[in-house]
């Protein structure tokens, strides 16, 4: 087929696309030949920038993003959620440890009473295992380390409260510091763990305000 | 519907719904930010999409509905019309000088050609969604083209 029958059929192609009377494989070898064209003769040119407009306006990209942020608002939600939750209660759970521990070393005078221990019992009923795996991952560090950094603290925080070691009063301080540095690792994370908690609660309450308004 | 046929069915129509909501929103952010209210409405109601026809065309009325109540929140006192002109930034490419020539097009013709642009529908699904007869869409979309093309030439 020659040029000249070429824009023969595309001027063809062009006055029923005008009269509203194109196929849409019509359309598409309208859209097709303007894209492809380099030039074309100047009382084509308005219908050149139409279609080539068209086009553009018909393939407006979404940002990258976009897909993460509707599976993270929809489908995904429950899963980020629950992860957070739970990292919250580990972290709440980490800091009532934290604070006993602290009122039970400045306010008792002698060690030698064996106390419940509440930082232990606090902990244990969390299913430690499950919530370290999901504080772990919320704040992308090792499973092992978080619950290396919770035994650790508990076991000295044990030692510290077991009446064997009130004879050697050095070694009990010496064990309590060891727990306050156990505590305050895990207590900064715990502080990471509930900045993100927050931050995905005000996205959960921007979405709901957007779906009730 | 559970979470991973949701998943799989709905969530790849975001593409096509920006497309709709880039057309009457006036920049990317703020269309990007009615798909995603679309998404979470179509959510919402997951349970109940296995009865819809098309959850294609059904999600395509949800994001132009959203759309339209997003430009009326920015601009409480205007009616639509006014709303797209007035949201519509001073075009600086070949898509925003497409998208406001088709805005200020009389409402019957903007309807039948954006569905026609931007929705992709035949004559014949724009006739059983409109209600209009497909002679009548035809006649619609022959004019709202020709009025494009005129913005064009002045260009």
């Amino acid at each position: 087929m020659t040029q000249t029958s070429d824009i023969n059929e595309i001027k063809r192609l062009l006055a029923l696309f005008y009269e509203g009377q194109t196929t849409p494989e019509d359309e598409a070898r309208l859209t097709s030949f303007f894209l492809n064209a380099e030039a074309v003769e100047p009382s084509l040119e308005p219908d050149r920038q139409l279609f080539v407009a068209l086009h553009a306006a018909s393939t407006a990209e979404p940002p990258a993003d976009l897909q993460r942020r509707i599976v993270a608002a929809t489908c995904g939600k429950r899963r980020i959620y629950f992860r957070y939750l739970a990292a919250a209660v580990l972290a709440a759970a980490i800091v009532v440890g934290a604070l006993v521990l602290s009122t039970h070393r400045t306010t008792s005078s002698s060690l030698s009473e064996s106390e419940p221990d509440v930082a232990v019992v606090s902990v244990d009923t969390l299913r430690r295992g499950d919530a370290s795996r999901l504080v772990a991952q919320s704040l992308n560090s090792d499973t092992s380390q978080v619950e290396v950094e919770i035994m650790t603290a508990m076991s000295a925080h044990n030692k510290a409260i077991n009446p064997t070691y009130n004879s050697d009063s050095a070694r009990v301080v010496s064990v309590f510091r060891k727990v306050d540095s156990r505590l305050a690792k895990c207590f900064a994370n715990a502080r990471e763990g509930f900045t993100s908690t927050q931050m995905a609660f005000n996205r959960i309450d921007n979405n709901i305000n957007k779906i009730t308004q | 519907m559970d979470s991973k046929t949701f998943q799989l069915t709905v969530v790849p129509l975001y593409r096509r719904l920006y497309i709709v909501a880039r057309a009457i929103a006036s920049n990317d952010d703020d269309a990007a930010d009615i798909v995603q209210d679309t998404m979470v409405k179509l959510w919402n109601v997951r349970h109940d999409l296995s009865r819809v026809n098309s959850i294609e065309a059904y999600a395509v009325t949800i994001v132009r509905r959203c759309a339209i109540d997003h430009l009326r929140r920015r601009h409480d006192d205007c009616d639509v019309e006014q709303a797209v002109a007035l949201a519509s930034e001073p075009p600086c490419d070949d898509a925003a000088v497409v998208r406001l020539a088709i805005a200020t097009l009389p409402d019957s013709q903007r309807r039948v050609v954006e569905m026609n642009v931007y929705e992709e529908r035949s004559t014949d699904e724009i006739a059983r969604l409109t209600g209009f007869t497909p002679g009548n869409v035809r006649q619609l979309l022959s004019r709202g083209r020709r009025r494009i093309r005129e913005f064009f030439a002045k260009q």
